[in-house]
């Protein structure tokens, strides 16, 4: 073992701190205002209406209360968090400022402006199309120009690490790239490539098809492109939470990262694998192949090994930190962790459910299980507990070491931040178990089930639990969002000496014995271009040259 | 009280060189058995619902 001595930590200027604050900003309001929907959703599951009230203010349709859930929680969210984290971790992992800090504003701004474009037509009613648009419902072209321009934005912010990437590189020829900057480089190549697909669907389908230049979409086409991007869009939600999980909470812990070889192993193969795996999205899809559908669901088994990796990297991490910290046994040490900083154990938390998330991806993978599972509350179920809770709590825990760095200010009452973790853990257990047995029992998703007529007796127990979950996870939400203003609006500031550190762990071998391949990009690029192109490449081939724009749009 | 987390110093480490993440290695194969076991329950809830006929 390596003994490292602790190197100096960057610090980030106050214009830094503010950049990445903004984004922080709108993320958090985002969060704040998507969430609202989501219980009403659950809560009229269960027979009670609630949008009712909302009709002075135009907000009394379910669909759209879905829409705007989905896009702001799961879209608007998570990408202005993630380009604000890992701006901060190109920064600090790297310990120079990004190469052109202009380029990134320039991103940013477009990314507020596409927010803005897409949620006036979702908050209108011209865009209750739900969070995937797929044609042909249509919605206003301000919706998917929005939509575009927060892509292009993410884009440009990406660039941006790209390029401060390269100048660093430069100056540095031999040296390992830090961990934590490497992550968010993968992101960001992961995020560049995949959104080619929906890049494809908006700009050559679905915007001449709303400016009334073409009679039609084909739907069929439009979901392979969606897919091509949906489901790496998942780890592009995820791997900024495997960052922390892996670079950070180690740190936070007492301990250190086990393995940077396997770390970085795991981020390759999830940029290798994560792209051609769409059409186990499209198992109930007449329009795709059986073949290529087994062939995706192949590779989708494949992504279970990098996520395997992870656990147990992590875990281990964590296991060294908690024996550090005195504990002992084969699951004793389990208890030595810090569980009382709301930070650490949001990750925890987030860390377990992901397991189950994990396994039910695994099992709604299954193409026989998928073709029954598919359109029901399974899914929900499943997603609320990758993206809802892995992502969402673990960018929940990250903010509350990260708004205290950015404002200087102490976390406003900790043990508050702790209780809303393990609320947040409680309600989404209670929420995503209901789901999934709902989709077991038949119950569709995306349906306002309050006003159907064919709702058995059997799910009434579990739609009540749907609203019970819904509700506990909204105190949850309204808690962080309480401590976050309460954080960034109190007078009181940290003493001096006494600032909140960024938790960048160090790995317990040094990196520099990390094998070369594991940090050089040409191989894994063009590795992840041939299999995209093996694995998609024909169906595209056949699927374009077969298009038919002749679906007619229509809305609710 | 939440106290702030403190990164201990290698001075303070009681872990050897030697480490061997046990506890890991016991929750992998936890985890593998519980994936197993609850693939398999969905698979028998749904033919026992009679999903497949």
């Amino acid at each position: 073992m390596t003994t490292l001595q602790p190197q100096p930590t960057y610090q980030l200027t106050g214009q830094e701190k503010r950049f990445i604050g903004l984004h922080l900003v709108v993320a958090i309001f985002a969060l704040a205002v998507g969430s609202i929907f989501g219980p009403l959703q659950a809560f009229e599951w269960s027979g009670l209406d609630l949008y009712q009230y909302l009709e002075p203010i135009g907000l009394d349709d379910y669909y759209k209360g879905l829409t705007a859930h989905g896009v702001l929680n799961a879209l608007v969210w998570t990408t202005f968090f993630i380009t604000g984290f890992l701006t901060l971790t190109t920064i600090v992992g790297l310990k120079r400022p990004l190469r052109y800090p202009a380029l990134n504003r320039a991103g940013f701004w477009l990314m507020v402006v596409g927010l803005v474009m897409a949620a006036v037509p979702i908050l209108a009613g011209w865009a209750s199309v739900l969070y995937t648009f797929y044609p042909p419902l249509e919605a206003s072209w301000a919706f998917y120009l929005g939509l575009t321009f927060v892509v292009v934005g993410s884009w440009i912010e990406g660039y941006g690490f790209f390029f401060t990437y390269l100048a660093w590189r430069k100056e540095n020829p031999d040296t390992r790239t830090p961990f934590i900057t490497f992550g968010g480089l993968i992101t960001m190549a992961l995020w560049q490539i995949a959104t080619l697909g929906i890049a494809v669907e908006i700009l050559t389908m679905l915007l001449p098809f709303a400016f009334g230049l073409t009679s039609g979409t084909d739907p069929e086409l439009g979901r392979t492109f969606f897919w091509f991007t949906g489901h790496p869009l998942v780890y592009f939600w995820l791997l900024p939470a495997y960052i922390s999980w892996y670079g950070m909470l180690p740190k936070q812990a007492g301990g250190k990262l086990f393995s940077d070889s396997l770390a970085r192993l795991a981020f390759w193969l999830f940029l290798l694998l994560s792209v051609p795996v769409g059409f186990h999205h499209q198992f109930v899809d007449p329009g795709i192949p059986t073949g290529w559908k087994y062939i995706h669901a192949a590779l989708t088994y494949g992504v279970a090994f990098p996520s395997l990796l992870t656990l147990f990297t992590v875990v281990a991490s964590l296991e060294y930190a908690a024996h550090r910290r005195g504990g002992s046994g084969l699951f004793g040490w389990i208890r030595a962790l810090p569980w009382n900083d709301p930070s650490v154990s949001a990750q925890l938390l987030a860390g377990i459910l992901f397991m189950f998330g994990g396994i039910g991806g695994i099992t709604n993978a299954s193409y026989d299980v998928n073709l029954v599972v598919h359109n029901t509350a399974w899914i929900p179920g499943h997603f609320h507990l990758t993206v809802a809770t892995a992502v969402t709590l673990s960018f929940m825990g990250i903010s509350y070491w990260l708004v205290p760095h950015l404002t200087g200010k102490p976390l406003w009452k900790p043990r508050w931040a702790l209780i809303q973790t393990w609320l947040w853990f409680v309600g989404m257990i209670i929420f995503s178990n209901a789901m999934h047995v709902l989709g077991l029992l038949g119950a569709p998703r995306r349906t306002e089930l309050g006003t159907a007529p064919y709702v058995p007796d059997e799910w009434n127990g579990h739609l009540l639990r749907v609203s019970i979950g819904g509700a506990i996870l909204l105190v949850s939400v309204t808690m962080y969002v309480v401590t976050m203003i309460r954080t960034a609006a109190q007078k009181e500031r940290v003493a001096a000496g006494g600032e909140v550190e960024i938790p960048v762990a160090e790995s317990l071998r040094d990196p520099q014995l990390t094998p070369l391949w594991l940090d050089s990009w040409r191989p894994w690029i063009i590795g992840t271009v041939l299999l995209i192109l093996l694995a998609y490449g024909p169906q595209l081939v056949e699927q374009i040259s077969n298009a038919s724009l002749s679906s007619p749009g229509f809305g609710p | 009280m939440w106290e702030r987390k403190v990164a201990l110093s290698d001075q303070d480490t009681p872990v050897g060189e030697d480490f061997t993440p046990r506890g890991t290695v016991a929750i992998v194969i936890l985890f593998t058995a519980t994936l197993v076991l609850l693939w398999l329950s969905i698979y028998l809830i749904l033919i026992a619902r009679g999903v497949t006929t």
